[in-house]
């Protein structure tokens, strides 16, 4: 597989939400083109019929009761933020100017 | 015999004949943290005062003669992906430095409930990614046999504080081997539940299909008896599975059940290390001595399984991932930030460290449009035919013997600059994990001074038929008598 280019990093980085450094993308581009062609040996095997496994212990449909439970701990939960007001988390803006 | 090296069992019964309180336990090994942990860093938090206001809860239960569990009043370390209310949770990275937590992980509390006295939380690799503990962002945790090498990861702290005598037992997770590979580094025990044995309720997920919450003790009494209180059915884990726990000890009094053993030959790959194989062979040669059945057997998909985890897991940790975003909790970011994006990604990349970002990547990428099918889904496809290898082995046999892993401990630095390399070191364990069945390292002999494990692996919820095995080699070889100088 050829290296993953620069700008395949960046839009990567982009999407996963990480500001990479210089040093940071170029090494990427170099170990995870060669990760890629590692995993890549499982193009060999043949899987046309073979249904994909998510869940191994066979456990399917498991719900519980959609019940109100009372939970006092708000305010800890709340505090954990950097930035709220009142019971609201204060961000910045979503759109730039 | 001192504190500090007590078996469980041994440490109960002391209790019990009152030789000593749970204060001198808890004690001894708060002194031993402090003299070791300047060599070793194997806790990010000491829990100290907490730890003897417990044992001294623990105290008064003795002294008013109530029933005690197997682990009341016994000093434990917590490996520090799984959450702590009251005490900080890091998950070994700087993103969540100064966490606390609301609440507490289900297993933990398990063995809080039963009276076990926990002294701190374990260093890791950072969320769980590493095999050396070389990716924590708290520093390096060093092996207590050769203070030059690894203890194995990603729960390296958790190996290194049962290992050393900071603690007489400990809990781990495996997503791939984390707890296996470091137990055969620091010759203790390391059990690896099935998937769904043990609720994964406050284990701070990695990959939610791999993951699985284990122990770490010297002995395979020890383990069975920490299983027996942390297993079982969790409300709050629907991936946890509403089935019996047994009584894991009973069969240990008596002669062990009759079980057929197979050795994978794929599991004997050019490469690994000579006495690694030769450690293997004698452990298996010693069982047929014991009267156990030994067949060769194959499990063809073998060496595609490093590859499918090595896809499901970074897909998987890289949605998990997302959540730490600098809003809600954990690192924020917001110095040159203009908009709540900016505001993400500083928070991200100020937080996370090298193979955390190395991971999501490699996770957005497969799970990226025009490349799901050709990896992730793939991937799947392929766990499906691991599966019904396993499947089909245990139509023949009951139980599965390997190595734990290719060599013993590596030097700290050695394959810290080359992922795939440090990947390969999984090899052995991470098929248990695809399939999500149990599987126990436990000590089978030394290669130049270090460690060596060997592997027991068993169909869904056949913890006891491992444990049986296990019992009955343990018994005649003793290694966990062994400990190190350090």
């Amino acid at each position: 597989m050829p290296k993953l280019k620069k700008n395949e990093i960046q839009h990567l980085a982009n999407l996963a939400k990480l500001e990479l450094t210089e040093e940071e993308t170029k090494k990427f581009q170099g170990q995870l083109s060669s990760i890629l062609d590692y995993v890549k040996t499982l193009s060999e095997v043949d899987t046309a019929k073979v249904e994909p496994t998510a869940q191994v212990t066979g456990q399917v449909g498991i719900s519980r009761r959609d019940e109100i439970q009372k939970d006092a701990r708000q305010k800890d939960i709340l505090d954990q933020a950097p930035r709220r007001e009142g019971k609201n988390y204060r961000v910045k803006a979503v759109f730039g100017k | 015999m001192e504190l500090n090296q007590l078996t469980i069992k041994d440490a109960h019964e002391g209790l019990v004949r009152r030789d000593y309180s749970s204060r001198e336990l808890v004690q001894a090994a708060l002194d031993g943290i402090k003299k070791l942990e300047p060599k070793l860093n194997a806790f990010i938090t000491v829990s100290d005062e907490a730890a003897l206001a417990q044992a001294d809860k623990a105290d008064k239960k003795i002294k008013r003669g109530e029933p005690l569990e197997a682990v009341t009043g016994l000093p434990i370390g917590i490996k520090d992906l799984l959450v702590t209310e009251g005490i900080r949770t890091t998950a070994g990275s700087k993103i969540l430095e100064r966490y606390q937590p609301v609440y507490t992980a289900t297993a933990v509390d398990r063995l809080i409930k039963a009276g076990a006295v926990i002294v701190g939380k374990t260093n890791c690799d950072e969320f769980g990614m590493g095999a050396s503990g070389e990716n924590s962002a708290y520093g390096p945790t060093k092996n207590p046999w050769d203070l030059r090498r690894v203890p194995g990861g990603s729960s390296s702290g958790s190996a290194a504080a049962v290992a050393s005598g900071e603690c007489l037992l400990a809990l781990g997770t495996d997503t791939g081997g984390s707890i296996r590979q470091p137990a055969s580094f620091c010759n203790l025990v390391g059990l690896k539940p099935t998937y769904g044995r043990v609720s994964r309720y406050g284990l701070i997920s990695l990959a939610s299909s791999l993951d699985q919450i284990g122990i770490f003790t010297r002995t395979i009494e020890d383990c069975a008896a920490v299983l027996k209180i942390i297993a079982g059915q969790d409300p709050n884990d629907s991936t946890s599975v509403k089935k019996a726990v047994p009584n894991y000890s009973a069969e240990f009094e008596s002669d062990p059940p009759t079980l057929r053993l197979g050795v994978p030959k794929e599991y004997f790959v050019p490469g690994m290390d000579p006495e690694v194989e030769q450690i293997t062979r004698t452990a298996i040669k010693k069982l047929t001595e014991l009267g156990f059945s030994v067949e060769e057997i194959s499990l063809p998909h073998t060496p595609q399984a490093l590859a499918v985890y090595y896809l499901i897991l970074p897909a998987e940790a890289s949605s998990n991932l997302a959540r730490y975003d600098g809003i809600r909790y954990g690192l924020s970011v917001e110095a040159g930030a203009k908009t709540l994006d900016d505001v993400y990604k500083k928070s991200r990349k100020a937080g996370f460290g090298p193979e955390v970002k190395r991971r999501i990547m490699l996770g957005t990428y497969v799970l990226s449009a025009g490349y799901y099918d050709a990896y992730y889904r793939k991937a799947q496809q392929v766990r499906t035919l691991i599966i019904e290898d396993f499947q089909r082995a245990f139509e023949r046999v009951d139980l599965i013997i390997t190595p734990t892993s290719p060599t013993p401990a590596f030097a700290l630095g050695e394959k810290y600059e080359d992922p795939l390399t440090m990947y390969l070191s999984d090899i052995f364990t991470v098929s248990a994990n695809i399939a999500g069945l149990p599987g126990l390292s436990l000590p089978a002999g030394f290669a130049k001074g270090l460690p060596v494990g060997i592997q027991i692996m068993a169909s869904h919820f056949q913890e006891d038929k491992i444990l049986a095995l296990a019992h009955a080699y343990q018994k005649e070889t003793q290694y966990y008598k062994q400990t190190p100088k350090t």
